[in-house]
């Protein structure tokens, strides 16, 4: 009688604290989505994997031996790296370079406020972290969530959750963390520079060959990283080559709500209480905000120094704007510049410079990826 | 976690140092390649020669 009674009550007896305080976790990152509008695509079926994994004995995990279904998703999806390349193609297909075309010199904004990337690996190792996680804790710095998972699949499995969550947490707070960075490094006078912007047209064929030729030359520097660049030049071309429309559309929307839902569900899954709560996801967190700041302060001092040599000064609140979290940062930059003067418009400097964001924290994701091991194969 | 090594530290510290110097090199060189890239390709395909 007591065995079927503790057969019956199975669920019950395995409810501890964790199970609660995981509940809640996963209820705060729904509210986040729902309440907040904070990456809700991502943030609410990763909430909802974090409720679902840690009901006790975990069945969608494995059952009676068998793995469970987001076991099963796992396996297919974030452990092969299907997931993100898919959602790359996605992404490839959404970007629109042309701002880039008509601004090329903002390309460099995109390789200075990566930054925070390389920062914060160097200050997880301080924490204890061995290289090849504080890299994939670094990374959370390219404010890119898909090479986020990419590079933390390779390099910290046991990780993914919170580098995961802290990667879409802040790239939604970028209105939150930039701000107070910007004006703590520029002066008001520099807030108000004006910037000219001249109009220019794109031809198709630059459109065409521009995704072309820079997955093969990125896949000559890193060759590792030809999934990451490579899958999201395909979807650009899909986008720009003009003929295959339906594609593009399906790309930009089933593709990637598909694996969107499949991704924030999965990831959700590896947020069990006995992996999550630790001292480690604290510390993840901690690293990944200051990987927004480091990358914000790296944006604009560099903008600072390059006014040094320019005749015709850039507001070094663009440099802000190289992160990849489209178009969110560009957006903040502009509302920081219209605080300052509302007649001052420098909207598509900092999209241009949002873009080659976009391009630098693959850039900066494929090169961690060839570094670090080939690093750690080096004795010093 | 807090039985940190301090050695293993300075040696991942040290590899670290290497990975930020040659990853933010290795991001400007890059990114330089694509931004003359980008001046070719506009130059060869302006806009009226440009369209396919």
């Amino acid at each position: 009688m007591e065995n079927i009674l503790q057969e019956l009550l199975v669920g019950f007896y395995a409810l501890n604290w964790k199970t609660f305080l995981m509940f809640a976790i996963g209820a705060v990152l729904i509210y986040l989505a729902v309440k907040k509008d904070y990456e809700p695509m991502l943030l609410l079926p990763i909430g909802f994997g974090a409720i679902l994994v840690n009901i006790p004995l975990s069945t969608v995990l494995s059952f009676e031996g068998e793995p469970g279904v987001l076991k099963v998703l796992f396996d297919a999806g974030i452990r092969t790296e299907l997931f993100p390349v898919l959602i790359f193609i996605a992404i490839g297909a959404m970007i629109d370079f042309t701002p880039l075309f008509k601004n090329p010199i903002m390309i460099f904004f995109g390789a200075a406020a990566q930054f925070g990337i390389f920062a914060t690996m160097l200050i997880a190792i301080l924490f204890g972290f061995d290289l090849k996680v504080a890299a994939a804790i670094g990374i959370i710095g390219a404010a890119d969530g898909p090479t986020a998972i990419f590079v933390g699949t390779r390099f910290a499995n046991d990780y993914i959750g919170p580098i995961t969550v802290a990667a879409y947490s802040y790239m939604a707070l970028v209105p939150i963390i930039q701000p107070p960075v910007v004006r703590a490094l520029t002066t008001r006078n520099e807030r108000l520079i004006r910037m000219e912007y001249t109009e220019e047209k794109v031809s198709k064929a630059v459109k065409i060959i521009f995704p072309i030729t820079v997955t093969i030359i990125s896949g000559i520097v890193a060759p590792i990283s030809v999934p990451l660049v490579g899958l999201l030049m395909f979807g650009n071309l899909i986008k720009e080559c003009g003929v295959l429309e339906r594609l593009s559309k399906t790309a930009q929307n089933e593709l990637a709500n598909l694996v969107t839902i499949l991704l924030g569900i999965t990831i959700g899954s590896t947020m069990q209480a006995d992996k999550f709560l630790r001292v480690e996801t604290v510390l993840i967190l901690a690293a990944g905000l200051l990987a927004f700041v480091f990358d914000t302060a790296g944006g604009v001092l560099f903008a600072k120094f390059v006014n040094l040599f320019l005749k015709n000064k850039v507001n070094p609140m663009i440099g802000a704007a190289g992160i990849s979290a489209f178009p969110m940062s560009a957006r903040v930059i502009q509302k920081i510049a219209s605080k300052e003067d509302p007649t001052n418009f420098i909207l598509m400097q900092s999209v241009s410079a949002n873009v080659s964001g976009q391009l630098g924290s693959i850039v900066a994701g494929g090169l961690i990826l060839a570094l670090v091991p080939a690093l750690i194969a080096l004795a010093l | 976690m807090f039985n940190i090594n301090w050695s293993m530290v300075v040696e991942n510290l040290q590899k670290g140092a290497i990975v930020m110097a040659f990853g933010i090199t290795g991001v400007f060189a890059v990114l330089v390649v694509f931004y003359f890239l980008i001046k070719v390709l506009l130059k060869a395909f302006p806009e009226a020669k440009g369209e396919l």
